[in-house]
């Protein structure tokens, strides 16, 4: 099968500097030796809390953020992560769509002016046909022609959302990382987007890579998950495999943190809280809350073991039952 | 002393109301007029309760709630109708100085946003002496030093004196959060309104301070109003729930029985949009989106999304008992649409 991305060791550190000549004393491994691959018209989801790196990887394979080491293939060409424009070629067909619709339109232009911006840039069409282009992109995402003149203000946070998906899918991207997209979003507005997403998905044959701490969404939606602790893969698998048999205690305990409304499984505890990433714990940094740890845990950091689905990084991964 | 001697029995089979509201309306001011945001809304939580106030975003939860403890900012909006019992005491005829006496005391609030909630320039010391700035007890100084250490230690901090003298920058949301309750809870209040205590926290997290509102509440007979946009949360931690739609309740029940026989259009509809950690099931979104206060109707306000709609949706649906508990706010279940379990 055609892989639209490939990531291989991926690093993205951030150096922190201190003392007078501020030099750099340590680095802050948001994204420490990640692997992640795409399939064409795959869905795979990065989970993890907040301050897990996820978004850091998102931006990072897209270039907005400086990657340290690594490998990047997009559609089968390997980038020179040390250059920026390297990424340049694929900017059109690799794409991210932001968290927040409140700040990710910039307020003083029109929606008019933020759709055709993109198509401009990237010659898709002529200026004399970029109105009715972006007319069409409206209407793609559910929102009517009329509001084509209208500030972003206008819109409510649903409708925001679609026209963050309309300026990106007016390119006919290959590969759209969505960034925690549903998060600020209520249930109901949250259901229609995905719906919206997933449609268009099987119309143009997208991929999606979607960030997100919420695991219920992302069970209704992927095909692969990968589970993120302090910027390292600590499992990953298929949706069946992940949600039915999780091997890491990470993962379980994720799982079994949310509440759902069933009130004869209530949720179970994981204790204490993500350490920051500054001060990660030596050898397995899950062990500081692992309700399984043992004495190996602390001294070796365990590998991510496997070469494709299902990769577990845990000395003594759970039993499949 | 009527501060210490909260803890009130509960009178055999027959709970007693800690706070009701009646038939509320609040008015925001809007060009030149008042729009209902909160309409005739009327419920009703027990001592010793976890009530939970379920609904989407600018469905009136927040302002109700804020209503309660009398902080809706005048003069922008007007209570315009109803009353608000605590214990018997009409809230909304309370002097200004009863009013101050009761907060915190009596009834207790915790946000959303714990880093916004906490004064960035104070120490944690500082704020949590601060209840006593406003309520002054009996209880010598010695005494209260000791009283806020027990809670810091209950809400789960080994080491109070380190935690009282830092500054909120220093901790982590979770570990403010956990103020925010030892806060709320320092005067043993007869109610504790929760608005949305854990939507700006990691799942994990959010399991470990509903685990302790909840010990917490058990331990202490402490009312709760949940107020929260996540029905699992109040499937897991309430005993009762209302819905809200546009500025009303549109249903009330057991939260077991409204899991099992949800009746209105909009909650069935929630029901069915929310993601599934069991099963991959498909979500099914509600059509359209929630009307602005300006585009309120008169009629059912969901009639515009409700796939049942039909002629009598034109006039308003009161809030009616349909079996013991459980109450709706729709035309369908009069006419006979029949017990819609699935």
């Amino acid at each position: 099968m055609n892989k639209v991305l490939q990531v291989r060791h991926l690093k993205t550190w951030f150096p922190v500097t201190g003392g007078v000549f501020k030099r750099v004393q340590h680095y802050l491994k948001a994204v420490d030796d990640v692997s992640i691959s795409i399939n064409e018209s795959e869905i795979i989801a990065v989970v993890g809390e907040s301050g897990c790196g996820k978004s850091t990887l998102g931006r990072s394979i897209l270039g907005l953020t400086p990657v340290r080491d690594g490998e990047i293939v997009l559609s089968g060409h390997k980038l020179d992560i040390k250059k920026r424009a390297s990424w340049d070629p694929f900017r059109k067909e690799y794409q991210i769509i932001f968290q927040d619709p409140y700040s990710s339109l910039n307020p003083r232009h029109t929606v008019f002016e933020i759709l055709s911006e993109p198509l401009l840039v990237h010659k898709i069409c002529s200026k004399k046909d970029v109105r009715e282009r972006v007319g069409d992109l409206l209407e793609k995402v559910g929102l009517s022609k009329d509001y084509i003149d209208r500030f972003p203000h206008a819109f409510s946070g649903g409708q925001r959302q679609r026209l963050g998906i309309a300026r990106v899918i007016g390119l006919s991207p290959r590969l759209i990382i969505c960034d925690e997209i549903v998060s600020a979003l209520d249930v109901s507005v949250q259901a229609q987007i995905i719906h919206l997403l997933l449609k268009l998905k099987k119309e143009m044959n997208l991929s999606l890579m979607f960030i997100s701490h919420d695991l219920s969404l992302i069970n209704t939606i992927s095909d692969a998950v990968y589970v993120m602790y302090l910027g390292k893969i600590v499992e990953s698998g298929l949706r069946e495999e992940i949600f039915n048999a999780p091997r890491h205690p990470y993962t379980q305990s994720l799982l079994k943190a949310i509440p759902t409304l069933d009130i004869n499984s209530p949720p179970i505890i994981l204790p204490g809280e993500p350490p920051s990433l500054s001060h990660v714990p030596a050898g397995c940094s899950f062990h500081s809350r692992c309700p399984f740890k043992q004495d190996k845990c602390v001294k070796e950091i365990p590998p991510l073991q496997g070469e494709d689905f299902p990769q577990v990084a845990c000395h003594f991964p759970l039993e499949r039952p | 002393m009527k501060l210490l001697t909260l803890n009130r029995i509960v009178i055999l089979n027959k709970p007693l109301p800690i706070l009701e509201v009646k038939d509320l309306s609040i008015g925001f001011t809007m060009d030149d007029r008042y729009v209902e945001v909160v309409d005739q809304v009327s419920f009703s939580i027990n001592e010793a309760e976890v009530f939970g106030l379920a609904g989407e975003s600018g469905c009136g939860k927040s302002v109700t709630a804020l209503s309660v403890l009398r902080l809706l900012p005048m003069p922008a909006s007007r209570i315009l109708s109803g009353e608000i019992l605590f214990r018997g005491r009409d809230i909304l005829k309370m002097s200004i100085e009863d009013m101050r006496a009761l907060r915190g005391a009596e009834i207790s609030m915790i946000f959303q946003e714990p880093f916004s909630a906490l004064n960035p320039l104070q120490t944690i010391k500082r704020q949590l002496e601060e209840c006593y700035d406003y309520h002054p007890l009996q209880e010598k100084k010695g005494n209260l030093r000791g009283r806020i250490n027990t809670i810091l230690r209950r809400v789960g901090f080994s080491d109070p004196g380190r935690i009282l003298a830092a500054y909120p920058h220093e901790l982590s949301g979770g570990m403010l959060q956990r103020i925010v309750i030892a806060m709320a809870l320092l005067l043993k209040p007869g109610l504790v309104i929760a608005d949305e205590p854990t939507t700006a926290l990691d799942v994990t997290v959010q399991a470990q301070i509903m685990e302790l509102l909840r010990e917490l509440q058990k331990e202490s007979g402490t009312a709760i109003l949940l107020i929260t946009h996540n029905l699992n949360l109040i499937a897991q931690y309430a005993n009762r729930l209302a819905v809200m739609y546009a500025g009303r309740i549109v249903e009330e029940n057991q939260v077991q029985d409204f899991i099992r026989h949800p009746q209105h259009p909009y909650t069935l509809g929630l029901l069915k949009a929310l993601p599934n950690l069991a099963s991959k099931t498909e979500l099914v979104p509600i059509p359209g989106q929630v009307p602005q206060p300006s585009e309120f109707e008169s009629g059912c306000r969901f009639r515009q999304r409700c796939g049942e709609a039909f002629d009598s949706c034109t006039a308003k649906p009161e809030l009616k008992e349909c079996k013991p508990h459980h109450r709706v706010a729709c035309f369908l279940p009069e006419v006979g649409a029949g017990n819609r379990n699935e």
